[in-house]
């Protein structure tokens, strides 16, 4: 699996590689913060019921593999 | 005037559990474990393996506030520029010692609070990951102690992440210099693809304390660590004794507070190597749950701003007399 280094990282791009390195790194940051603003939504939600109610959250179940 | 550390820290009752467990990152982090071989990623990764704690990392980030999570975004899209274009010509080096402070100024001109240089050594290094360079720029970024004042709340959090950003923007600018120069160098800030606190301690920047974190003169363990990977030649600094030690096993400041008892007060076999350890399956879910914690760092007597090099000066006088 390669790391946000191995993938994002460029030594000497030439214009066009760094550019479709951008686009792929924009990409995968609009995918995270478009996780935080659907999934997370849910996350949160459950996790202030779980401190409201004391009942422990499983975060097994709820984050996904 | 005398920074206090406002004390209201939540419950170490946390709103939530594993139904199974992961391997005990004390385990994966060799706790114990008599021979020297190279760290794992628990909990914070590079993507560069599944990790045992991610699903609990990606709680984590799920439930940190909008604030928070943006700047670490913008964080990450800054690191695109981590390494780049080297200049076609190289500029020759006669005196690595001389290039050595030349760079240590210009961090310092670009935001650095401290700047140390050392080898790249195994220490640093992740299990699979051998960046091929043989030195390391060493920057320490203080953050603001009024806001890391309010510890465990989202304030604090924010002026964390404010530091990362500043951090980062210094080492990229520093390696975008050193590139310019003709010689190859790239930024690490944030992303866990190298271990910064070995590097500076090897670089002089300050040493490892009770509760698991650099400490250095100038700005206690209330800062952040970057590092730029280099080829450029450059004389290379040797690890300073401040006195941490001394303190730190007679000081309990941080054991007492930390409220899911982490922090040992004697030091520990990890990997090969006897130093102070913080326990991380106790650790990292009151980390997640008060989204970064801080309170060690935050209590810790040598980040009282402006007090270190005082502290560090009576320490090592008392251990010099204690010697005679």
């Amino acid at each position: 699996m390669p790391s946000f280094e191995d993938d994002f990282y460029l030594e000497n791009p030439s214009r066009w590689q760094a550019v479709k390195r951008d686009c792929r790194l924009l990409l995968r940051l609009s995918i995270y913060a478009l996780h935080w603003l659907t999934r997370g939504v849910l996350v949160r939600r459950a996790y202030r019921r779980a401190q409201q109610t004391g009942k422990p959250l499983d975060i097994d179940h709820t984050i996904p593999d | 005037m005398a920074r206090r550390v406002i004390k209201d820290f939540p419950s170490p009752e946390l709103p939530f559990a594993y139904s199974e467990p992961p391997r005990s990152g004390n385990d994966i982090n060799g706790l114990g474990q008599s021979r020297f071989s190279r760290a794992l990623q628990v909990f914070h990764g590079s993507g560069a393996r599944q990790l045992e704690w991610g699903k609990l990392e990606r709680f984590f980030a799920l439930i940190n506030p909008f604030r928070v999570y943006w700047l670490n975004l913008v964080n990450r899209w800054m690191l695109r520029r981590a390494d780049g274009a080297i200049a076609k010509v190289q500029q020759p080096v006669p005196d690595p010692a001389e290039m050595a402070d030349t760079i240590k100024q210009h961090a310092k001109a670009l935001g650095a609070g401290a700047v140390g240089i050392t080898a790249l050594t195994e220490q640093a290094l992740y299990q699979n990951h051998t960046p091929d360079y043989p030195t390391a720029v060493v920057i320490l970024f203080p953050m603001d102690s009024e806001e890391m004042a309010y510890v465990t709340s989202d304030r604090a959090g924010a002026e964390t992440m404010r530091a990362y950003m500043e951090i980062t923007r210094t080492v990229i600018a520093l390696a975008e210099h050193i590139r310019s120069l003709g010689w190859r160098a790239r930024a690490y800030s944030e992303a866990a693809d190298i271990l910064h606190i070995p590097l500076a301690i090897q670089a002089g920047l300050g040493q490892l304390g009770k509760h698991g974190s650099l400490i250095c003169k100038e700005f206690g363990s209330s800062m952040r660590i970057a590092t730029v990977l280099t080829d450029l030649p450059l004389a290379h600094d040797s690890a300073e004794d401040i006195g941490v030690d001394d303190l730190c096993l007679g000081c309990r400041r941080c054991t007492i507070d930390c409220p899911v008892d982490a922090i040992s007060d004697e030091k520990q076999i990890v990997r090969g190597i006897e130093k102070w350890y913080v326990d991380f399956d106790k650790c990292a879910p009151y980390f997640t749950h008060t989204v970064g914690c801080g309170i060690c760092i935050e209590v810790c007597p040598w980040t009282i701003p402006g007090k270190g090099p005082e502290l560090s000066e009576k320490l090592l006088t008392k251990r010099a007399v204690k010697a005679r």
